[in-house]
């Protein structure tokens, strides 16, 4: 079932598909692909001059720009893919329904779309680094870990909701709300000491915020002790098995039931 | 020879709603679209299946292509596949023609490099040259079907099933689809069509298959299987009438009231229930007007033409005796009418009566065919300029 994936043709598939969503994000506008610029530029403007200098909500946390930028970041591509992910199904019915093209091509397509968008917030953080920390080292590199934890975490959460949604429509309905109340339980803009302790362990079973910890990690140089996010991680890589076997075991009813 | 597609035993089972509620549990039924149907088809043949809306024809074509998967029975597709289902499906109207040219290729399965490097035939094809880059929301919707049924032009598989997409575009363009179609055919494509449009599927197709209710009620030579659809279709036609009560009035003088017929081995007798209202019916020739299930006339029948005189009584039955040889085809259209012969004021009735003249003999006989559809030239040959 997963040796499909390795296959050239796949890529071709996903090459081919992900240009489309690209193409069609950005469709008549004057800006055009420019627009990817302006999440993580409003995430330094909201970050800097609102959170920062305007309400001083980090006055007790180091470099809290970039700290928050950290979390908006992680925050930006889980939200996205949840989002994304969960309704791309809806929105591509006759491709699903009258072609035999890999239905999973098409969550997979929307998630690398917001991958590029999310480089360019990468980027924007290293700058930033190089702006506030005037320093910029090799372990740069290790922030590979945590993009790829990040896909993993929203896109199995999407691909479930999407399957889910196959046959329930509410959880449309419930989307905003499960996207508002997670980043509030998500320590996106706020330090997790301010976590009460006795539920601090949910904290440890979120993968978001092992997704965010991890960003400020190897971009801010901070002591995290990343063992403790074991069980989120688990949680993430069996959420995305788990989610891609059921997705493509329903895949044959998703034109039936779409 | 080999087969290209085994259908075995085949049931496809939908839910179907049957409640209009907004929330909670919906009530439902279960409704068979297919049901145990088995057939086969070989490598190189060209097959039609027809059948009225809502006998399961997408859905099998849908099964075939592997887009829906069986309930019960196996389907078992021994070469490559493609699929047009719905010549809209994989176009996305913020995107150029250029653009929904790679998509479409793409969903057939062709690499980029292929598909970059046929453009400017797929173009040709399309006829859409002048506006390859404009977006496809501004395309007409003959473009759009032309644009995506070009690129099934570079279909390389073995196997094309097409669904209802014979019928667009104009006539230059229907005939460059249909030498396309033909050259697949030749050059040993095995071609499944889905169509409305018999005369079309007449010359492309050497076995018609008709569906009904999900079950496959005829499956052999067009002529064999299209006279059993005829009969299937007519007995539907909401707007014809068998034995029915046909009002006909003519100002307040006349009116023909009730219309029956009977089928004698060799007669045809038609009786007509004449009720006057004005005993002054001077010029007034009542008849007939017959055509057969294409329209064409065959023949007009009149009182005056076989001098026959109203009497005076306020009420009474008239008849025509037609010799059933008369026909040579197997439904007849009556369309009673009142002619005033001196003002030429004419009525007829919009419902015609349909009757049933013969059971068919089926035989090989494409003519007999043809002309059943009203084809008065049988194209024994086609030519393309």
């Amino acid at each position: 079932m997963f040796t499909a994936f390795f296959k050239k043709e796949f890529f071709e598939y996903l090459k081919v598909f992900t240009w489309r969503e690209i193409k069609i994000k950005y469709a008549q506008t004057f800006v055009g692909i420019f627009w990817m610029f302006f999440p993580p530029l409003m995430g330094i403007i909201v970050s800097y001059f609102f959170l920062d200098k305007l309400l001083r909500a980090g006055k007790e946390i180091p470099n809290y720009t970039l700290f928050a930028y950290c979390g908006m970041m992680g925050w930006y591509y889980f939200s996205y893919l949840v989002s994304y992910t969960s309704i791309s199904l809806l929105q591509n019915v006759d491709l699903i329904s009258k072609t035999t093209i890999p239905r999973i091509i098409i969550p997979l397509a929307k998630s690398i779309t917001g991958l590029i968008d999310t480089l360019i917030w990468v980027i924007f953080a290293i700058i930033l680094k190089f702006i506030f920390l005037k320093n910029f080292n090799i372990s740069l590199i290790l922030i590979i870990f945590p993009l790829l934890l990040n896909f993993i975490s929203g896109f199995s959460i999407g691909l479930w909701l999407s399957i889910f949604s196959i046959k329930w429509r509410d959880i449309y309905q419930l989307l905003p709300y499960i996207i508002g109340l997670g980043m509030l339980g998500t320590p996106v803009v706020y330090h997790a000491n301010m976590i009460p302790e006795n539920i601090k362990f949910i904290y440890y079973f979120n993968p978001i915020a092992a997704v965010i910890e991890m960003y400020r990690k190897y971009i801010l140089n901070i002591h995290i002790d990343l063992i403790k996010f074991t069980p989120a991680i688990i949680i993430a890589i069996i959420l995305f098995l788990t989610g891609i076997y059921s997705f493509l075991k329903q895949e044959t009813k998703l034109s039936e039931k779409l | 020879m080999e087969k290209a597609i085994e259908v075995i035993e085949l049931t496809k089972t939908f839910t179907k709603y049957i409640s209009n509620k907004l929330f909670f549990f919906k009530k439902y039924e279960l409704i068979n679209a297919l049901e145990n149907i088995s057939f086969s088809i070989n490598e190189g043949e060209s097959v039609a299946l027809v059948g009225k809306n809502g006998s399961g024809k997408t859905t099998l074509l849908k099964i075939l292509a592997g887009i829906l998967k069986p309930t019960k029975g196996t389907v078992k597709v021994n070469k490559t596949i493609n699929v047009l289902l719905d010549t809209h499906s994989c176009i996305h109207k913020d995107l150029t023609g250029y653009d929904n040219i790679l998509i479409s290729g793409k969903t057939l399965g062709l690499s980029t490099k292929e598909i970059k490097s046929k453009i400017d035939e797929i173009v040709d094809f399309a006829e859409i040259k002048d506006f390859l880059y404009t977006p496809v929301k501004h395309y007409s919707n003959g473009m759009i079907s032309r644009l995506s049924f070009s690129v099934t032009i570079l279909s390389k598989a073995d196997i094309l099933l097409f669904d209802e997409v014979l019928a667009f575009g104009d006539i230059q363009f229907q005939q460059k689809v249909f030498k396309h179609l033909k050259n697949l055919s030749t050059n040993g494509k095995t071609l499944f069509f889905v169509s409305h449009d018999i005369r079309q599927l007449i010359t492309l197709c050497n076995r018609f298959i008709l569906l009904d209710k999900g079950k496959i009620i005829a499956d052999g030579t067009p002529i064999k299987v299209i006279h059993k659809y005829f009969d299937y279709l007519i007995k539907n036609i909401d707007y014809l009438c068998n034995d029915a009560k046909l009002n006909l009035h003519f100002k307040n003088i006349i009116s023909i009231e009730n219309i029956k017929y009977q089928i004698t081995n060799e007669n045809l007798i038609i009786q007509l229930q004449i009720n006057k209202f004005n005993i002054q019916i001077n010029n007034l020739d009542i008849g007939l007007i017959i055509r057969d299930i294409s329209n064409i006339l065959i023949t007009t029948i009149s009182l005056l033409k076989n001098n026959i005189e109203l009497s005076n009584k306020t009420n009474e039955t008239i008849s025509f005796i037609i010799n059933n040889e008369y026909f040579n085809t197997n439904y007849i259209l009556i369309f009673p009418y009142i002619l005033n012969t001196i003002t030429k004021e004419y009525v007829t009735t919009q419902t015609p009566l349909l009757v049933k003249i013969k059971d068919t003999n089926i035989t090989d006989n494409l003519a007999e065919l043809y002309s059943f559809f009203g084809m008065i030239n049988i194209p024994t040959k086609i030519e393309i300029n």
